[in-house]
């Protein structure tokens, strides 16, 4: 069988288990003023491993004037909001998409892509952006890769093989063997998703966010490329990818600036680690 | 004695532990100075704001030498890291970690 084109690799999206609704709920709760808690909290009861997290992340950080958290809603009111939406999204995308294969731990994928949330929600915070739709654009920004191995899984063993073995990126890698890269097919599983545009467009320009004018995708750039430089995901093989000075420049980021927040990055992304479980 | 700055995850911070910089929330606010002493109230207040990190001194035990050492494997590991690219915009970047690293090091 030929290596899928990017039309056919979409036409087999259903590879792939769907986005758990619980995200697209959370999604929409974001750009709805309107949103209340109870109706979240509904949905978030519905999930066992959600409400096992939150749980356990609020009763590690109780520290004994809070009686024992043991309903969603406590943790609602011992985490904040902001937390308590963190662990929803990641934990249901973790659980979801836990696939693993000689050559591919999503578990591994899972650790690059909360660094990278957790760069871009610091980054959106200080740019003044919507720091929960960046930290979803972060969870979100691999999702491509999943697909690719969903759907064409032998050819994606032989990407990975070309990544590292002859030392070139995965990007590049992808490329050869497809035709296209991850950040494509991912822009484009997350239209089919119908996620907002932003994020769909963000996913798509995170590595080329030259090609775009995406302001999210933009951010998304210098998230990832963060991570990797404050080595957020543990890889022993990391490398820093190329940076855009465009993409900086657009953002009005100074580095100057903003390196005040890198030990902060760190500790946040290692207690959301310790509360995932990964 | 000596000590050192560390940023903590609020869930791996112990009553008892003192504050190396003033904690603000989102909008500025000073919510704690520099130098408190954290108790299990305070840490209780700071969970339910959504605050996830705080920075703190502990002790330091390392000698000069065993310092030398950890700032050097550092600098190493970012040169290592950043040694496949290029560009203005990557170079500010690995100055700004190097200069992290150095700090956190030190």
């Amino acid at each position: 069988m030929s290596t899928p084109s990017l039309d056919e690799l979409l036409g087999h999206a259903d590879a792939l288990p769907s986005l758990p609704e619980i995200v697209h709920h959370v999604i929409n709760t974001l750009k709805d003023d309107d949103a209340d808690v109870d109706t979240l909290v509904h949905h978030i009861n519905t999930d066992p491993a959600i409400v096992s997290r939150l749980l356990a992340g609020a009763n590690a950080s109780a520290f004994g004037l809070t009686a024992r958290v043991d309903s969603a809603r406590q943790a609602f009111m011992v985490l904040g909001e902001n937390r308590v939406v963190s662990i929803i999204l990641a934990t249901a995308l973790v659980e979801r998409y836990n696939s693993q294969t000689a050559e591919f731990d999503s578990r591994a994928l899972w650790r690059h892509t909360l660094g990278v949330a957790t760069c871009a929600r610091a980054l959106a915070e200080h740019l003044d952006f919507s720091p929960e739709m960046a930290f979803t654009g972060g969870l979100l920004h691999d999702i491509g890769k999943l697909l690719m191995l969903a759907a064409a899984p032998a050819d994606y063993a032989t990407a990975i093989h070309l990544h590292q073995t002859e030392e070139v990126s995965l990007m590049a890698a992808e490329l050869s063997v497809f035709g296209y890269d991850h950040a494509a097919a991912g822009g484009q599983l997350a239209s089919m998703w119908r996620l907002p545009y932003e994020i769909c467009e963000a996913i798509a320009a995170h590595h080329k966010p030259d090609d775009y004018s995406s302001e999210l995708g933009d951010l998304m750039h210098v998230a990832n490329v963060l991570s990797h430089a404050l080595e957020l995901g543990d890889a022993p093989d990391n490398r820093v990818p190329e940076l855009s000075a465009r993409a900086c420049a657009s953002l009005g980021l100074s580095w100057t600036s903003f390196a005040g927040r890198f030990g902060e990055i760190e500790a946040r992304y290692q207690g959301m680690r310790l509360i995932l479980g990964i | 004695m000596k000590s050192r700055t560390i940023h903590l995850p609020i869930l791996c911070v112990v009553p008892g532990m003192t504050l190396a910089s003033a904690l603000t929330d989102r909008a500025g606010r000073t919510l704690f100075a520099a130098a408190t002493v954290l108790d299990a109230v305070m840490l209780d207040r700071l969970n339910k704001r959504g605050i996830e990190s705080v920075a703190v001194h502990v002790v330091d035990t390392r000698d000069a030498e065993t310092i030398d050492a950890e700032v050097r494997t550092a600098e190493t590991r970012v040169r290592q890291i950043f040694c496949d690219s290029g560009g203005t915009a990557l170079d500010v970047l690995q100055d700004a970690v190097l200069a992290f690293r150095r700090e956190g090091a030190q």
